[in-house]
C-alpha cells in the first residue's frame, strides 16, 4: 500500500501549469519612458555669458579661437560667430561647456537683432536624398559640397555690423589663438572678475577717539 | 669690545620700526612695521593702513627693507599709524624698485585675457624698437619686418605704463654696449636715429 505520509511530500494540491510553451532565456528590455511628463529644464545661465561676450573655444575644430557669443538657442547650444572674416569661425552652434567665457564684451546691438530670428533649424544638418549605388558610379566628377546661399547671406548679415565697430586691437585679439606657454598657470589666470577677500578695515586708518570731558 | 652697527657689515636690522615685506602667508605682498622682537625667530608686526593686522610673524616669512620708521619698541597700532603717515611710507615704498615690482606683479596677476593680449602686443612693439636700436648701435644690419607697418596703432605711453609699469617709462641708456668713448649714448624707445659723432 501507498504510505500517505510519503505521498504528501510529492503530491501538490494545485497542479503546476505552464503558461507559455516558450520562455526567453533573458528578460526583455523595455524602453525607458517617463511615467510623469517631466519638462526639460532650461540650461542654467552661465556666468558672464552675455550677448557680445568674447569666448575661447576649448575643444573641437576651432579650439583655441576667440569667438563672439551671440545668443542661446532653445536646444541649449550657444550661437556663435568668429566673425568669419576676422578668424575664420563661421556662424555656428557650440556647446557652452567648451566655451571659456571672458570678461571682454563687444557691442553687438545690430547683430543681436539679426541673430534673434535664427533658430536650431537653420543650423541642423540637411538630410541628403540617398542615391542608388549605380548612379554614384556613373556620376561625372566629384561634386563639391557648396555652402547654401542663405548661410552665406546670414554670415555677412550678422558679421558686418560687428566687424564695423571692432577696433584694430580687438580685431588682432579675435584673430589670435589662445595658447598656454611656459609659465602660464591656467588655474591662476583670470578670465572673469576676481573675487578678492580683502578685509577693508585693515587698510582704513584708525578712528580718532573723542576724549570724554570730565 | 665696542662695535657700532656700521662696523657689523649688516645694513638692515630687525628692530622696532623696521619696515618689512611679507613674503609668505595670507598677507604676502604687503609691507608692515616691526613693533617688537620676540626671539630670534619671531617678531611682532603691525601695519595699520597697510592692510596687515597686528600679529606675530616668523622672520622666515619676512624680508627687511631699507626703511625704518621712528617708533618705540612695543608700539601700539595708533603710534605706528601716525609714524607711518608722517614718514610717508606708502609713497616712499611706491617709489622704490622693489615696491614697483610688487605692484606690477600684482597688476599682472589680475589681468583679463584681453589685457594680457594687449600687454603681449606692447611688449612685442617695445622689444622690436629696442632691438632695432641695439642692432644699429652694434653695427649689424637691421632685418626688415614685412608685417610691421609704420602706422601701427600703438597704445599711448600712458596706457603702456598703466599695463606694464606703475611708474612712467624712461629712456634706457645702452652705454655698456658701445665701445668706450667720451660720448654718452642714450637711446629712448621713441627716438630713431643714432649717430656716432
Amino acid at each position: 500500500g501507498i504510505n500517505a505520509e510519503y505521498m504528501g511530500l510529492y503530491f501538490f494540491e494545485e497542479e503546476m501549469v505552464k503558461k507559455f510553451k516558450w520562455y526567453p532565456t533573458e528578460d526583455e528590455k523595455k524602453p525607458f519612458t517617463r511615467k510623469s511628463k517631466a519638462k526639460k529644464k532650461p540650461i542654467k545661465a552661465r556666468k558672464g555669458l552675455v550677448p557680445g561676450a568674447v569666448c575661447i573655444v576649448l575643444s573641437g575644430r576651432f579650439k583655441g579661437r576667440r569667438v563672439v557669443f551671440l545668443k542661446m538657442l532653445p536646444s541649449g547650444l550657444a550661437m556663435v560667430t568668429g566673425p568669419y572674416k576676422v578668424n575664420g569661425v563661421p556662424l555656428r552652434r557650440m556647446n557652452t561647456a567648451y566655451l571659456l567665457v571672458t570678461k571682454t564684451t563687444i557691442s553687438i546691438d545690430a547683430a543681436a537683432k539679426e541673430a534673434a530670428s535664427f533658430d536650431d533649424k537653420f543650423f541642423a544638418k540637411v538630410k541628403e536624398v540617398k542615391k542608388p549605388e549605380e548612379e554614384k558610379l556613373f556620376a561625372e566628377g566629384a561634386q563639391a559640397k557648396k555652402l547654401p546661399e542663405n548661410k552665406k547671406d546670414a554670415q555677412t548679415k550678422i558679421d558686418k555690423p560687428i566687424v564695423e565697430k571692432l577696433e584694430k586691437v580687438m580685431k588682432q585679439y579675435l584673430a589670435s589663438r589662445f595658447t598656454l606657454r611656459n609659465g602660464m598657470k591656467p588655474h591662476e589666470m583670470i578670465f572673469q572678475s576676481l573675487i578678492q577677500n580683502i578685509n577693508p578695515s585693515s587698510f582704513l586708518p584708525l578712528k580718532k577717539k573723542k576724549k570724554k570731558k570730565k | 669690545i665696542n662695535f657700532s652697527k656700521g662696523q657689523m657689515g649688516f645694513k638692515r636690522f630687525v628692530e622696532a620700526g623696521r619696515v618689512a615685506y611679507i613674503n609668505f602667508g595670507e598677507d604676502h605682498g604687503k609691507i608692515c612695521v616691526i613693533a617688537d622682537v620676540i626671539n630670534n625667530n619671531r617678531v611682532l608686526v603691525d601695519g595699520p593702513t597697510l592692510g596687515v593686522a597686528r600679529q606675530v610673524i616668523s622672520l622666515r616669512r619676512i624680508a627687511l627693507t631699507d626703511f625704518v620708521v621712528k617708533v618705540p619698541k612695543g608700539a601700539k597700532t595708533r603710534t605706528i599709524q601716525t609714524a607711518i603717515s608722517e614718514f610717508g611710507l606708502i609713497k616712499k615704498w611706491g617709489e622704490t624698485k622693489w615696491g614697483n615690482k610688487v605692484a606690477t606683479h600684482a597688476k599682472r596677476s589680475k589681468l583679463n585675457d584681453f589685457e594680457r593680449f594687449q600687454v603681449m602686443v606692447l611688449k612685442r612693439q617695445k622689444s622690436y624698437l629696442v632691438n632695432k636700436e641695439v642692432a644699429q648701435a652694434s653695427g649689424k644690419k637691421v632685418h626688415k619686418k614685412k608685417t610691421v607697418k609704420k602706422e601701427t596703432k600703438q597704445l599711448k605711453p600712458s596706457a603702456i605704463s598703466s599695463l606694464t609699469h606703475t611708474h612712467t617709462y624712461q629712456p634706457v641708456s645702452y652705454t655698456h654696449l658701445t665701445l668706450p668713448t667720451s660720448d654718452l649714448v642714450q637711446i629712448s624707445v621713441v627716438a630713431v636715429s643714432l649717430k656716432k659723432k
